[in-house]
């Protein structure tokens, strides 16, 4: 750590692992509310459940994100952040936000548009935070060295910002509701952050393989640019049954299908990037968290994206545990290793320590990704059944439900695993050091 | 290349090794003008080619609509437009040249040609689409329509940029300029040779 | 003349003759059904067009594999249009 002020990013990042530790535990508390539908109903309603399990999703990965800006953009503007006393302040604000809302969530109180359900004030603040954020991180950049790293990163948090402004647009219009709904929804994890994605992982990759910054530039530039391209019109994968006009069915089909491009080009990059690297990086495992990071969202994302993405299989499939299968693993790919991976990057710098509980780090990927990867097969085959038995043979909703019975039980026993294998990861970070289970020749003596 | 190994936590602050020169963009490399413009030349070609196979795909579930549609497209605007397309492409090729041999003058000379051939294409069809709209057809009509005026009109819009981009390469002539602007321009051309043949006239 | 402009003049002649074929062999001017060897001379025509375009007018003969690539592709797509054209 070159800087005084990247400690900012550790106690983003603390507040981000425990809402990341409550996230997966309410995960796995409405995957029981699947199998015994009663559990709970009259306390903590499915509804609220769910709600707590996405919203802290979201708030976490942001968290995440506003850490890693705080970590990487001084290294890379070779600067401190413009003003740490902010950079606190906007911690307080979006933890008494978020807060707020976990707690007005329990007494019902919630404006019930889906994962925008905060109150008001809850939303007011989270702008006055990104706008205080977004002031101290531009002011940095814009004192220091640009590099591609931090336009891609500003532009990633800049769109993050105005799109979630309209969150507050909520038109009576039922279709126009949902249209907009879309542009915070769709334009943040299929557009924006995936320019973050792109950033972090390339700052991430530029570490700690030492390829020279130019070619990760261009890589870059090519990832931002597809992104960019598929992703805004993809918006009208969403647009297909809403009541928009039929024209997004095309618009929608065409573009979204090409929204696996930036993932993939993710991919060849970071396996490029490792494959030419001219340096031997003692965090393997910050290593194995962003490559699995590249891969595990070009399936999530990209060819889970697409077994749904066009009109004529969406017609089908569409709001069936397909998309959930989809949602899981893109989440989980995309975003959730990526602040995976950037933590596990930069807590030993943070900690002026060497890389340590490297196995037990390297083992939670494992566990992890192997629990979410069994759970979205799971959940795929469930949404193949009850397209089958509900879209194609008409049965009940409620009939079909009983029939999945069987793979709701498996998502519940992966869930468990996924919680099992996030525990061990936090243990890793957390925990004591053992030095025990460092990988051989890793004990390099911290500085 | 060696891997030297270095354990050490400073990796922020070993120096980026000796960088390659900025114009190495390896299998881009050898690209006439900017490679971000082949990533985007790529692109559409796929937007296009799906939109295409779209339609002809679409047209399977309904030839008699399709087929009712289409015959009232006026196919010999769509061939004379392609005449107009192609001349143009020339035009912009010629610039390309001159603009290598640094002659602004000439330079500027074509690629308004080509740039006046951009807009007889889009008056055509602007007659076109003025006498189908006439007629009550509009992009939300379903079928063959909706497709017809979707791909058409995403690739007018596409003459409508190029039209911007030769303008800006005009104001600044230099032959990497040029050469990214034509290849835009040509792009919007090569669309068209396969937009023309199965949206007019396969039936 | 300029040996670079003389070979765009040539290739212009060529797209231009190639354009005139698909509008006859496409029926531009009747309203006729077009045969299965009418639409595979339009797109044969429109293949050797975008590999013209893709070879002179964007100087991919200085790139041979890219053209290749670019070929390729135009090759498959217009076979898949073709299929699709006698299924409807």
């Amino acid at each position: 750590m070159k800087y005084e002020s990247q400690s900012i990013a550790k106690w983003y990042w603390f507040v981000a692992m425990a809402l990341f530790a409550v996230q997966v535990t309410v995960g796995v508390l409405a995957g029981y509310v699947y199998v015994a539908p009663n559990f709970l109903s009259e306390l903590l309603p499915f509804n609220i459940i769910r709600m707590l399990h996405t919203n802290a999703l979201i708030v976490w990965l942001l968290l995440g994100f506003f850490g890693a800006a705080y970590y990487l953009i001084p290294e890379e503007s070779e600067r401190e952040i413009y003003s740490p006393k902010l950079a606190y302040l906007q911690l307080v604000i979006l933890v008494i936000g978020a807060g707020g809302a976990v707690v007005g969530y329990l007494f019902r109180i919630h404006e019930g548009r889906e994962f925008l359900e905060q109150p008001l004030w809850v939303k007011l603040g989270i702008i006055v935070a990104a706008l205080i954020f977004l002031f101290n991180i531009s002011m940095t950049v814009l004192a220091g060295r640009k590099t591609a790293i931090t336009n891609v990163l500003l532009l990633g948090l800049w769109g993050i910002a105005v799109f979630f402004l309209f969150s507050l647009y909520n038109p009576a219009n039922l279709v126009l509701d949902k249209m907009y709904w879309w542009w915070v929804v769709h334009l943040w994890v299929e557009g924006v952050w995936e320019l973050v994605m792109a950033s972090v992982l390339a700052f991430i990759l530029l570490k700690l393989t030492g390829v020279d910054r130019e070619v990760v530039e261009k890589w870059l530039y090519v990832i931002v640019a597809t992104s960019l391209f598929t992703g805004v019109l993809g918006t009208g994968h969403h647009y297909y049954w809403i009541g928009t006009p039929g024209y997004w069915q095309w618009i929608g089909s065409i573009f979204s299908s090409l929204e696996v491009i930036p993932f993939f080009a993710m991919v060849v990059f970071s396996f490029m990037m490792v494959w030419k690297g001219k340096r031997d990086h003692p965090n393997k495992a910050a290593l194995l968290w962003s490559l699995g990071c590249a891969v595990l969202a070009f399936f999530g994302a990209g060819v889970w994206g697409f077994m749904h993405t066009l009109h004529p299989v969406n017609y089908y499939t569409h709001g069936t545990q397909v998309t959930a299968a989809h949602g899981h693993l893109a989440f989980f790919g995309a975003y959730v290793a990526l602040n995976l991976a950037i933590m596990t990057y930069a807590f030993p710098h943070l900690l002026k320590r060497s890389p340590y509980n490297q196995v037990l780090n390297m083992a939670s990927f494992w566990v992890m990704t192997s629990a979410m990867a069994f759970m979205t097969f799971t959940l795929t085959f469930a949404g193949a059944v009850q397209t089958h038995l509900q879209r194609v043979l008409g049965m009940n909703f409620m009939e079909v439900q009983d029939q999945l019975a069987l793979f709701y039980w498996m998502r519940l026993g992966s869930g468990i695993v996924v919680v099992l294998g996030a525990l061990m990861w936090l243990y890793a970070m957390l925990g004591p050091k053992a030095a025990s289970t460092e990988l051989a020749g890793q004990a390099a003596p911290a500085e | 290349m060696t891997r030297s190994r270095t354990p050490t936590l400073t990796d922020s602050t070993i120096p980026d090794a000796a960088a390659p020169p900025a114009d190495d963009w390896g299998p881009f490399t050898g690209l006439p003008g900017h490679p971000l413009m082949w990533v985007l030349i790529g692109s559409e070609l796929l937007v296009f080619g799906a939109a295409l196979l779209g339609l002809l795909g679409g047209r399977i579930a309904d030839p008699v609509g399709f087929r009712l549609a289409q015959d009232h497209l006026d196919r010999l605007a769509g061939g004379v437009n392609t005449l107009v397309l192609l001349t143009s492409g020339l035009f912009v090729a010629i610039a390309v040249v001159r603009a290598k041999a640094a002659r602004v003058a000439a330079t500027r000379g074509w690629l308004a040609a080509s740039a006046g051939l951009g807009l007889m294409f889009l008056a055509v069809k602007a007659v076109e689409y003025a006498t189908e709209i006439g007629a009550g057809w509009g992009l939300d009509s379903g079928g063959f329509i909706t497709l017809y005026f979707l791909i058409t009109g995403f690739h007018a819009l596409h003459v409508v940029m190029g039209l911007i981009i030769l303008g800006i390469v005009a104001r600044w002539p230099t032959a990497g300029n040029v050469a990214t602007g034509a290849a835009f321009w040509h792009m919007v051309d090569l669309v068209w040779l396969l937009v023309f043949p199965v949206v007019y006239l396969v039936r | 003349m300029n040996p670079d402009i003389r070979r765009l003049l040539i290739v212009w002649a060529a797209l231009s003759a190639l354009t005139v074929t698909t509008m006859i062999s496409g029926g531009a001017t009747s309203p006729a059904r077009v045969g299965a060897l009418g639409l595979a001379v339009v797109l044969a025509a429109a293949v050797i067009k975008v590999v013209l375009v893709l070879a002179h007018y964007l100087d991919l003969r200085q790139a041979p594999g890219w053209l290749s690539g670019f070929r390729l592709a135009t090759l498959v797509l217009a076979a898949a249009l073709y299929g699709l054209a006698l299924i409807g």
